[in-house]
């Protein structure tokens, strides 16, 4: 289960399902699915290469195309994903695949780490090196949600981050806790000898933001779903540029502020 | 670009104005586009009823500019996406990724 969303996974092998039950341990839930995947077993190709997923729909069924590894089906149907056995539920394939299924319910993946404390969800955006593995390091006593990928879902109380499997540099321990609430604010990283931030616009926070969605090429539909699930982000949230030093003063820097 | 020609968006093209500036996301290569206030204007226009001289009718009142300049940068613009495939005009280039694109350089997505 991630961020709600209950997926079942049917034809795995005995060791892929042992692999599979360790590697997403906090993630495991007795609850009924809301979707039911059967999996199989595709070629292995040359190179492992992922490169950018693309998503084709056609009278109502999709194929979702992940390197090697192709999710087809109907949501109201049967939904199979043919694999090399090595990738099937690599998080390489399976962040993509998720991000693409949440998209149903309005939701996504973000490249972010998230630190809960009482008062909310901090999110700390940005590429691979901006600094959220080392962010989430520091949160001392604070809940870690994730250190490079969490999961955004809009709904009737507000828009809420979720703890996702998908952990970054800091290993496993960045991903032991299945939670989420309410965003309190949002900080786009730049990495600088001191602290400092400034507010950000807007238009500015979704031209951020939007790079960082594992958004699938090829259904507007869906671009068009997170374009307006970032700006009611932007324009509810306090959203900021935050310059920081990889110090341990950054978490009172950081509170201070919101 | 002739003025008398309309240029209507494309209609899988998802796009948000905040703020008079405009995002607009080209799903299919995975670009994003952002337009500062006068290219949002020109971008919001290109509904489909308004010609190119219509536009820059237009332009020159809202942003009290010169007649010329803005006939030359509106033209310019609309190459642009054409260019990019963001809007429907006829004899526009084919796409490529390497173009530039509407002002400013496009922001490869994830």
């Amino acid at each position: 289960m991630i961020a709600r969303m209950v997926v079942g996974f049917h034809g795995l092998s005995e060791p892929r399902r042992r692999w599979a039950r360790a590697r997403y341990r906090p993630f495991l839930t007795e609850a009924t699915p809301d979707l039911t995947i059967t999996v199989a077993d595709g070629p292995t190709p040359a190179r492992a290469r992922i490169g950018v997923p693309r998503v084709r729909w056609r009278h109502g069924r999709f194929h979702l195309a992940i390197g090697a590894c192709h999710l087809r089906g109907r949501f109201d149907r049967a939904v199979q994903l043919i694999a090399p056995p090595t990738l099937g539920l690599n998080p390489m394939v399976f962040r993509p695949l998720t991000s693409f299924l949440l998209f149903r319910d309005g939701a996504f993946l973000l490249h972010a780490a998230a630190v809960m404390t009482g008062r909310g969800v901090w999110l700390f955006c940005g590429p691979s090196g901006a600094g959220k593995t080392t962010i989430a390091r520091l949160a001392g006593h604070r809940r870690v949600l994730n250190d490079d990928t969490v999961a955004i879902r809009p709904d009737r109380e507000g828009i809420s981050a979720w703890s996702t499997p998908f952990y970054g540099d800091g290993g496993p321990s960045m991903a032991t806790d299945n939670v989420g609430a309410r965003i309190r604010a949002v900080f786009f990283l730049a990495k600088a000898g001191g602290y400092s931030h400034r507010a950000l616009r807007p238009v500015d926070v979704v031209a951020r933001a939007m790079p960082e969605v594992f958004l699938p090429l090829g259904d507007p539909g869906i671009a068009e779903r997170v374009l307006e699930a970032l700006a009611g982000l932007a324009a509810s949230t306090p959203c900021f540029e935050l310059a920081f030093a990889p110090r341990p003063a950054l978490w009172d820097y950081v509170d201070a502020i919101v | 670009m002739p003025s008398s020609e309309q240029y209507p968006r494309r209609r899988r093209v998802p796009w948000r104005v905040l703020e008079g500036e405009a995002l607009v996301v080209d799903p299919k290569r995975g670009y994003l586009y952002p337009l500062n206030p006068v290219g949002a204007r020109i971008w919001e226009l290109c509904d489909g009823l308004h010609t190119v001289h219509g536009i820059v009718d237009l332009l020159v009142e809202e942003f009290d500019a010169d007649v010329a300049t803005i006939r030359q940068d509106a033209g310019e613009f609309l190459d642009g996406l054409a260019a990019a495939g963001l809007i429907t005009a006829h004899d526009a280039p084919t796409p490529d990724d390497t173009e530039p694109g509407p002002r400013g350089t496009p922001r490869p997505m994830r």
